[in-house]
């Protein structure tokens, strides 16, 4: 085992690095809360894509699509992760277009879902994507404390006090732009040091022939691409993949970064392109652990670690722990900010002309809280995976309707709210992780059907999204898509009326 | 033909396989690649 004061002194160095290039990103540039929580027009294409690649790719890719290949299908259930996270990068280049369009100063989700909703649908956007969100976050440090702990033994809570204290520092100081430029970094170091590292995996356990000899005379359905269990993995988790994502305010805080829509066609191009080829080889790793029967006693969840373990000398497992590292801190400011940010912005409108201080105390504020929360709750060593595929089927039920609020005029507020609550009842009543919850509902138990992850997420989806068709087509012109350009409006922009400045 | 012959003749051939890790390990460095010279000349 690698020495815990070496690997505490590499996690520092890195750390101390990156809060250097996000202190002096945001030196003197961050004067309002409006360039704290948006950075509106700044990104061009590579800057867009290396964010994006950064603030969605956390410490999950070296976790879950190695356990998916080594306990959930092997081949398939990789290709379902990996496919699955490209699809809303995709989806969010006409999506993102159009949000820019509609509502061109906003800065959140939960902005739109108000503005065009009303109060209803706002508390279960608000509600679903900031438990996503912190979900995401808590993952990210819980998933590098286990990691270090497992490599090193370094004791969890000085793994996530020392990457959360850090990341805090530079995200308190300098937002959504220390967030971009230190992600922009840090694609720049993860993209090459993934490729020589799994390369280099691979020549260390004997090269591509020797490791599908390995894996396929183990068990030959791991790389049997139409491996029924795999596939099914693959689809629900495409469709988990699909709700949590539109619902990401990182993301939609990076819509509206991108220095236009070429821009935005080619940053989310570009991320796509590369999440694929990412998740890919990492779920080899687990479908390479169980082809050398490294995840026998149930390790499936460290598959990539064992691996790691096994192929490489100690010093390669220093190289993986940087990566793991910047892997962490770049999702890790995304979620602090995206938060803070969700926030902030819905401060403006529920406080009554609040003016630049308070709301730096807001924004600042709820940065520091959350990222003690994440700190928390990442020193517990939780297992998250429950709570994740929980937020995940709850984005699932509530994104058609919401996103459908950008389209068309007719689909009004409880038209969206009701589709929503329908696709989660449907999702609930499939959902294995809830079983016993909803089965200790008066009435409800004898009469569930049998559980499924694949009907519970496809069910959310596809219910809620007829429900929001029928809702369309018998609604009235509810809704004015101009007026919300009006409505949402830049934090340093001065009221329409004349008023002061806030 | 029996299950196992099914799933043996379904699994990815061994120069399939080198093809598709190879392929997604250099598409990673060239997306690495392009993001750099992109960044660059912003």
């Amino acid at each position: 085992m690698v020495s815990s004061a070496v690997v505490l002194g590499l996690t520092a160095a890195t750390v101390l690095v990156f809060t250097g290039v996000g202190l002096f990103a945001a030196r003197g540039r961050i004067d309002s809360v409006e360039t704290y929580i948006s950075a509106r027009d700044s990104a061009g294409s590579g800057t867009l894509a290396a964010t994006v690649i950064a603030s969605m790719m956390g410490v999950w890719i070296l976790l879950s699509p190695a356990e998916a290949g080594a306990a959930f299908g092997g081949l398939p259930a990789v290709l379902g992760y990996a496919i699955g996270s490209a699809i809303p990068l995709l989806l969010f280049i006409p999506v993102g277009a159009r949000i820019r369009e509609v509502m061109p100063a906003g800065h959140s989700l939960t902005e739109f879902a108000y503005a065009r909703f009303g109060s209803g649908m706002y508390l279960l956007v608000l509600l679903v994507s900031v438990f996503y969100m912190f979900i995401f976050l808590a993952a990210e440090m819980t998933g590098i404390a286990s990691a270090l702990a497992l490599v090193a033994d370094v004791p969890l809570w000085q793994t996530s006090l020392l990457i959360g204290g850090f990341v805090l520092v530079y995200t308190t100081y300098g937002g959504l732009l220390a967030s971009i430029v230190t992600d922009t970094v840090q694609t720049l170091v993860i993209l090459p040091l993934l490729a020589v590292g799994f390369g280099g995996a691979l020549l260390s356990l004997g090269g591509t022939s020797e490791f599908h000899a390995t894996v396929v005379s183990a068990d030959p359905t791991l790389l049997d691409p139409t491996f029924g269990p795999g596939l099914e993995f693959g689809l629900y988790v495409a469709f988990a993949l699909l709700g949590a994502n539109m619902l990401n305010q990182g993301v939609w805080q990076r819509v509206y970064a991108a220095d236009g829509e070429g821009a935005l066609r080619r940053g989310m191009g570009i991320a796509a392109v590369v999440v694929v080829p990412m998740l890919l080889l990492s779920g080899l790793f687990g479908i390479a652990a169980t082809g050398l029967g490294l995840t026998e006693s149930g390790s499936a969840s460290i598959a990539f670690f064992l691996v790691v373990a096994e192929a490489f000398p100690q010093w390669v497992t220093l190289a993986v722990v940087v990566l793991a590292v910047l892997l962490v801190m770049s999702s890790a400011d995304t979620m602090f900010n995206a938060i803070a940010s969700v926030v902030t912005a819905d401060l403006a409108r529920l406080l009554d002309d609040p003016d630049q201080r308070t709301l730096w105390l807001g924004g600042r504020g709820l940065t520091v809280a959350v990222a003690l929360g994440a700190i928390f709750i990442g020193a517990q060593g939780y297992s998250v995976l429950q709570l994740f595929l929980t937020a995940d089927l709850l984005a699932s039920g509530v994104f058609v309707p919401f996103l459908a609020g950008l389209y068309t005029e007719r689909l009004t507020g409880p038209g969206a709210l009701v589709s929503g609550i329908a696709g989660l009842v449907v999702g609930f009543v499939y959902f294995p992780s809830l079983r016993g919850l909803v089965a200790a509902v008066p009435g409800v138990g004898s009469a569930l059907p049998a559980p499924s992850f694949l009907i519970a997420f496809a069910g959310a989806t596809l219910v809620s999204a007829a429900l929001t068709v029928a809702a369309t087509l018998l609604g009235g012109a509810d809704a004015d898509l101009d007026s919300l350009g009006r409505e949402v409006r830049a934090l340093d922009e001065p009221v329409a009326d004349g008023g002061s400045e806030r | 033909m029996t299950p196992p012959a099914v799933i043996t003749l379904a699994a990815l051939g061994s120069t399939a396989f080198g093809a598709v890790v190879w392929g997604s390990i250099l598409l990673v460095l060239t997306v690495f690649l392009a993001v750099c010279w992109l960044v660059l000349t912003e």
